[in-house]
């Protein structure tokens, strides 16, 4: 319940903040058009592994960097320390508080999808496979956005702060171009965002009875990446300014 | 509300250390239901993070807190419903109006919505739709009370809550703390305004340096240091005053008596102005305020 108190306040504060509106709102649509002109389409090894690319880019900037940001300001503004003192539970701070900042980010990889499966012309073969993608790959984004701002002091300094883990996200989401199995498999399934973009090429592309078994290791991935973001979050994170 | 026997608010031997540098140490104080406790300190005396770690957001090095029989850092949602904070930063949503702010915090609590009723207590029943970055400080700290006033609270932690009020924003604050006082609500206030302690509070401790200088009444704080009376003699004759026990000194034709025996030197002082026929004019003879006890601990150093 105090998640929905939480969650409607902060929507009401993003929808009166134009600039980040406009933002939300164009940021599909000039994403589509530029899949649309670059050609990408016809380059990209899979549909799937574009699609991947896109929900990894999306879920990067749209939760890991705006989490660790909104976070970082609000505990400057002891809005979090004002949170602190009512009875919401922490569990709810942080799903009223992201919540919002989810469903912008589905609404704009559901457009995304949608134009990149009209340019391709092929739909994805698992629906539920990409619905699973996104739920754990925006998991771990915001615990790892909660984590990068624990160890952040100012939303200027976040600015600086978010770019291990950028750098970490990019780097899971092209793991999802490499072809699947070999011995490093279970090393590249546990660097972050390497498990949902593998999953979104499979749910995608489609995949054989056989290689379910083959989907294991990125579900098993993701979710141990989202479990340590979140638990170490959990301990290490500030809710006043030092 | 009515009294429990045991201490709304129990501080004991709290130390507060930021790496090597220790903002608290070792203080100690109570606070019944129903009354009103002050924290008196020059700025970084520590003030602030005692009452950020008597709410609970901040864990001791050493020492205990009980808010309510309760460990306020364990049990902080336990008692986030009936123990209420105005921090020294209001840590509002700027973009939400002042009604919207009302109500999300009432919401959180779970009470019933009386946004009107509560920004009409706080005089900012005008300014509901107002967004809380548009409001001035003094509207804010108003805010900040309605929103402390929402929940009934039986603890009431007030950091410097009248920080940038008008006199009849700070007098009208006044009234709403003795009535959360008057009905059972303990409060811990910080405050750099002496008179505001003087008027509200049942016990004051003054801290230096993350220790606790002076506490108690204000009368007993005020007895162990002189007490004052000033006068304006016509006809003066500086040369012919009465033997004191206190220390005179005369200014402008204005007389002062520092004394620690203020009723016998008012008695040498009338006697000697009736035998005279002297009219001591703009007459006033009291305790020391609080404002010249912490003069006098900073003169001396104590508060440095």
């Amino acid at each position: 319940m105090t998640a929905f108190t939480l969650a409607a306040a902060e929507t009401r504060l993003i929808l009166r903040d134009r600039t980040v509106l406009v933002t939300a709102a164009a940021l599909p649509l000039v994403f589509a058009i530029l899949l649309s002109r670059s050609g990408m389409v016809d380059l990209a090894a899979s549909t799937g592994a574009l699609a991947a690319l896109q929900l990894a880019t999306l879920q990067m900037f749209g939760l890991f960097t705006t989490v660790t940001m909104t976070l970082t300001a609000r505990r400057q503004q002891r809005y979090l320390q004002r949170l602190r003192t009512s009875p919401a539970s922490t569990a709810s701070i942080v799903a009223g508080l992201s919540g919002p900042l989810v469903l912008i980010v589905l609404a704009q990889t559901a457009i995304v999808f949608a134009y990149l499966a009209w340019e391709s012309g092929a739909a994805p073969a698992r629906v539920e496979l990409l619905v699973l993608a996104f739920a754990i790959g925006a998991v771990a984004s915001v615990a790892l956005g909660f984590l990068t701002a624990s160890f952040t002091r100012s939303p200027e300094a976040a600015q600086i702060t978010v770019l291990p883990g950028l750098l970490v996200l990019i780097l899971g989401a092209t793991m999802a171009m490499l072809p699947e199995g070999g011995p490093m498999s279970l090393l590249r399934n546990a660097i972050p965002g390497a498990g949902a973009a593998a999953l979104t090429r499979a749910g995608w592309d489609g995949v054989g009875a056989d290689a379910f078994g083959a989907l294991v290791a990125p579900l098993l991935g993701a979710i141990a990446v989202a479990a340590v973001s979140a638990l170490v979050a959990a301990k290490r994170f500030r809710w006043q300014p030092r | 509300m009515t009294s429990t026997g045991f201490p709304a608010v129990d501080v004991r031997g709290i130390t507060c250390r930021y790496g090597p540098f220790t903002a608290v140490d070792d203080v100690s104080f109570a606070v019944m239901p129903g009354e009103l406790f002050a924290l008196l300190g020059t700025n970084g005396a520590g003030k602030t993070t005692t009452i950020e770690t008597a709410v609970g957001l901040r864990r001791p090095a050493a020492g205990t807190v009980a808010v309510l029989d309760r460990d306020p850092h364990r049990h902080r949602r336990d008692l986030a419903g009936t123990v209420a904070v105005i921090g020294q930063e209001t840590g509002f949503a700027e973009d939400l109006t002042a009604a919207e702010t009302v109500r999300l915090w009432t919401d959180l609590h779970r009470r019933p919505s009386r946004t009107e009723a509560l920004l009409e207590r706080v005089e900012l029943a005008h300014r509901g739709a107002t967004r809380v970055g548009a409001l001035s400080g003094g509207e804010k700290r108003r805010l900040d009370l309605a929103l402390a006033l929402a929940t009934e609270p039986a603890v009431l932690f007030a950091d410097e809550p009248t920080a940038g009020l008008d006199p009849t924003s700070r007098r009208h604050t006044w009234t709403l703390l003795r009535e959360l006082t008057e009905r059972g609500t303990a409060v811990v206030l910080t405050t750099h305004y002496l008179d505001e302690a003087a008027e509200l509070a049942d016990h004051v401790a003054i801290m230096d340096r993350g220790r606790i200088a002076r506490f108690g009444t204000v009368a007993e704080i005020a007895a162990g240091h002189e007490a004052r009376i000033t006068a304006r003699p016509e006809p003066f004759d500086p040369l012919d005053l009465p033997a004191l026990t206190g220390t005179a000194t005369t200014a402008d034709g204005r007389v002062t008596v520092r004394t620690t025996e203020l009723q016998a030197d008012l008695h040498r002082l009338l006697d000697w102005a009736a035998e005279r026929g002297v009219t001591l004019a703009d007459l006033h003879a009291g305790p020391a305020t609080l404002d010249e006890v912490f003069a006098e601990l900073d003169r001396q150093g104590a508060l440095r």
